[in-house]
């Protein structure tokens, strides 16, 4: 029956914007949420000079699922522009956590040194 | 710019040649720097193996029709024609490239048609079996575009002749495909990546891996894909009990492009037999998965034809046209190592269907069609940190400007206009405009907003649609954080691009006594200072007379929003007090509404006194300061350090005075750390410096 009428509604527009808003006041909608699942493989820095190397260890590394993400361990005053000129990676400020004693609260990152081998979880996400 | 719709008939949902066909089409597009590209999906994408890459392109767009026609859930023949014009309606496509026979009939006569890029496989390939109704069709719609689409020569030579016309219109588009990843490969592994389906021999694939596996164990098929077509629904068990359970078998099921590519990539010969229904002298089609094994370099049985011999050569070893054929090529391949012999061979062949010669021959044949500038909305209450750019954005995009008294004046009414005419969004502050447009945007867009520091403390952060949302932009790191934190804003959601300082305009000369003038530029509201300033003045006095503090900008008593506040109102009366304590009437001046760039030049120190706990954003006038070879003082607010060179911060009053008395004493202290500021606010903070940023971002947005 409901599927009958559904497809008589979906027949004529303004009967079935009526219907419509008739079940949206009875029913409302959920809300989508947005929702990632991309894997944040973290590299700590304290300088520029570093930036080379892990770039090439997240080369050999990165899928469709995986992000940059660099905890900047240098000068502050250096982190805006160091944004501006990579706006492809993710930068955070272990300085702010530190000064700030505020908590880290991603998900799904991966802590990874650009001079080690990547670890074999890597293989499975 | 040139904004490109593809429609192709078929589900994204689905792995199968045409939607790879669709999603690489659409990719190689959005390579080009001045392209955007959406797609309009056939069906809502519930399932994004194909699309996932897709979707984080900046530069493509997937549009689901129900967000354009509500009462539209799958686009199909009969309301293709209603759905495009909607989107071409808004978005103003330069043009629309459509695939698939039935859905492009409907197109013929609609007003876009000379915009209509046909790229269609599913006609007659039999010049003496098509219907005279359908070759009608192809000649009508061949003089109505500007441009025809198709896959191969042979099908350009074809439609010619079936036609009789010149061709002048028709542009080979190969099958696209992207380039593999170099990688070792595993010894005696066979690949199979596609549907399966009776006429792809799946069925005797599996017979023949069964046979091999008496011959030698340990070659191993790598099978790709779970899509059955209805030709072998009955056997669908069957199959997949075969192919999870044959030993010298690994069935991975459905992959993404790029794990697809992992695999493939490894394995050293592929298996691309099919029957002659399909393979035959008369196909005008060109096999997607044939250039895929050429472009990973992996030799591959398959049968002899016409187009396979133009491809890849009559004397290419590989050509079965049996399976007992096949099977036999399979074990001279394997047991004689022939595959690596033929891998450079296969290079050659393919290198004409590179997809940067195909993205080259594709510039050219789309260039016909006309390009415009990308629209881009502002839209905000107080624009004072965005107007300097306008000039700069008139440049690069068509302006249009929605601008508002107060934030709580937002029409939705001129919204909705404005939004039907715009490309790119970007909103001025999280406020009302931010969420209305996060709210009902269409995908096609791009939307920004930037935040700067009160919308911290307002609810709608909170009700914005992070889905529609490109990025967040933060003046700074520290309110980055603070927006992320507050609002649960994802990373990849926000980004930093500071304030910016028209460094050329300070270029005033300096009044010689300008090292005694300090300047708060900006007093209100209470939080900005003033009464720091007015102990600090009263420090320097103590030492020497000719010290004295500029206030420009409004009284508190000019400012409702501050007079008619308790607090704020006993906190300027207490300054008030406090001045006259001191005996600083004489050298407390309030200056009321001045022209900075000009005033500053008798300023020599500019300062920045604000509370440290609720801090500002950026505080732009002690940049200004620098900029105009000033010095600028600060008192360490929150998240200062990310802005300001260290020789800008000071941890107290005295010590401030104390720097000023010590540049009194060493002027070449002064003009060093004065010359040092100026160099880093134009290297910093620079207009052409943010603009360009901004630019980049609206462009190409944080590519990956």
């Amino acid at each position: 029956m409901k599927k009958h009428l559904i497809r008589i509604a979906k027949k004529n527009e303004f009967l079935y914007r009526i219907a419509k808003r008739f079940y949206r006041a009875v029913r409302p909608a959920a809300p989508t949420l947005y929702r990632s699942l991309d894997y944040l493989l973290a590299y700590p820095m304290k300088t520029e000079d570093e930036l080379t190397a892990i770039l090439a260890h997240y080369e050999t590394l990165r899928r469709e699922n995986t992000r940059l993400l660099i905890l900047w361990e240098g000068d502050p005053l250096c982190l805006h522009r160091l944004m501006r000129c990579h706006p492809q990676i993710l930068f955070l400020s272990m300085d702010y956590y530190a000064r700030y004693h505020q908590k880290l609260m991603l998900k799904n990152m991966i802590l990874l040194d650009a001079a080690r081998p990547a670890p074999a979880v890597l293989e499975y996400i | 710019m040139r904004r490109i719709l593809i429609y192709g008939d078929v589900d994204l949902n689905v792995i199968d040649g045409s939607s790879v066909w669709l999603t690489n089409l659409a990719k190689l597009l959005s390579m080009e720097e001045d392209v955007m590209v959406d797609v309009l999906l056939k069906k809502r994408i519930r399932r994004d193996v194909l699309v996932r890459q897709l979707q984080k392109e900046y530069r493509v767009r997937l549009l689901y029709a129900k967000d354009y026609v509500d009462s539209i859930t799958e686009v199909d023949a009969h309301n293709v024609a209603r759905m495009i014009r909607r989107v071409d309606a808004l978005a103003e496509y330069s043009c629309i490239i459509v695939r698939g026979m039935a859905v492009t009939r409907k197109l013929l006569k609609e007003p876009f048609v000379d915009r209509l890029v046909p790229y269609l496989t599913d006609f007659c390939h039999d010049e003496h079996k098509i219907e005279a109704q359908e070759k009608d069709f192809l000649s009508r719609l061949y003089e109505r575009v500007q441009l025809f689409l198709v896959q191969t020569d042979a099908m350009k030579n074809y439609l010619m002749r079936l036609l009789q016309v010149d061709g002048g219109k028709f542009h080979i588009l190969y099958p696209i495909v992207f380039p593999f990843p170099k990688q070792e490969r595993l010894p005696k592994s066979l690949i199979y990546a596609g549907k399966i389906a009776r006429d792809w021999k799946i069925s005797e694939l599996l017979d023949m891996m069964e046979q091999l596996y008496a011959i030698d164990p340990s070659i191993t098929l790598h099978f790709v894909g779970d899509k059955f077509n209805l030709d072998m629904a009955e056997r669908r068990e069957e199959i997949l009990c075969r192919l999870n359970e044959m030993p010298n078998v690994r069935f991975y099921g459905s992959l993404s492009r790029e794990e697809l590519q992992q695999v493939m990539s490894r394995c050293e010969v592929g298996y691309a037999y099919r029957s002659a229904r399909i393979d035959h002298d008369g196909s005008l089609e060109v096999s997607v998965k044939l250039l895929e094994y050429c472009q990973a370099q992996i030799p591959m049985v398959l049968r002899r034809t016409a187009m396979h011999e133009e491809i890849l050569g009559a004397e290419y070893p590989l050509f079965a046209n049996s399976e007992q054929e096949c099977l036999e090529k399979l074990i001279d391949v394997f047991t004689n190592d022939r595959a690596e012999e033929l891998r450079e061979y296969l290079q050659k062949c393919s290198e004409r269907f590179s997809w940067a010669a195909i993205a080259r021959g594709l510039r050219t044949a789309l260039s016909r069609y006309p390009a415009r500038k990308a629209r881009l909305l502002v839209s905000g209450h107080d624009l004072k940190f965005l107007k300097p750019l306008f000039p700069y954005m008139r440049q690069e995009y068509t302006l249009l400007v929605q601008e508002q008294e107060e934030y709580t004046d937002f029409s939705v009414k001129q919204a909705k206009q404005l939004r039907n005419q715009a490309d790119i969004i970007w909103c001025e502050w999280l406020l009302t405009a931010a969420e209305w447009y996060s709210k009902n945007c269409y995908p096609h867009q791009r939307l920004f907003v930037r935040a700067h520091r009160f919308e911290a403390m307002r609810r709608f952060g909170r009700q914005l649609n992070v889905i529609r949302l490109d990025a967040l932009i933060c003046v700074s790191y520290y309110w980055m954080e603070e927006f992320m934190r507050r609002f649960q804003l994802p990373i990849e959601k926000v980004c930093v691009i500071n304030n910016f300082i028209d460094t050329e305009a300070y270029h005033h000369p300096k009044a010689e006594d300008a090292q005694f003038h300090l300047a708060l530029i900006g007093a209100l509201p209470k939080r900005k200072g003033l009464k720091r300033a007015i102990e600090l003045l009263h420090l320097l006095k103590q030492q020497d007379s000719r010290y004295c503090l500029h206030v420009p900008g409004k009284r508190p008593q000019e400012f409702a929003n501050t007079w008619n506040v308790e607090e704020e109102r006993r906190y300027y009366e207490q300054a008030d007090a406090l001045v006259k304590e001191y005996g600083l009437e004489d050298s407390v001046i309030y200056d009321g509404w001045v022209d900075v760039p000009q005033f500053l030049g008798q300023i020599g120190y500019v300062l920045s006194l604000s509370d440290a706990k609720i801090p500002e954003s950026f505080h732009v006038t002690p940049f200004e300061g620098l900029a105009s070879h000033a010095m600028a003082l600060c008192l360490p607010w929150e998240g200062i350090e990310y802005l300001y060179p260290p020789r800008c911060i000071l941890d107290s009053l005295p010590a401030m005075a104390q720097r000023i008395l010590h540049y009194q004493e060493h002027p070449q202290d002064y003009a060093a750390d004065v010359e040092a500021g100026h160099r880093f606010v134009k290297e910093h903070y620079d207009i052409h410096l943010i603009w360009q940023t901004i630019d980049d971002l609206l462009k190409r947005g944080r590519t990956r």
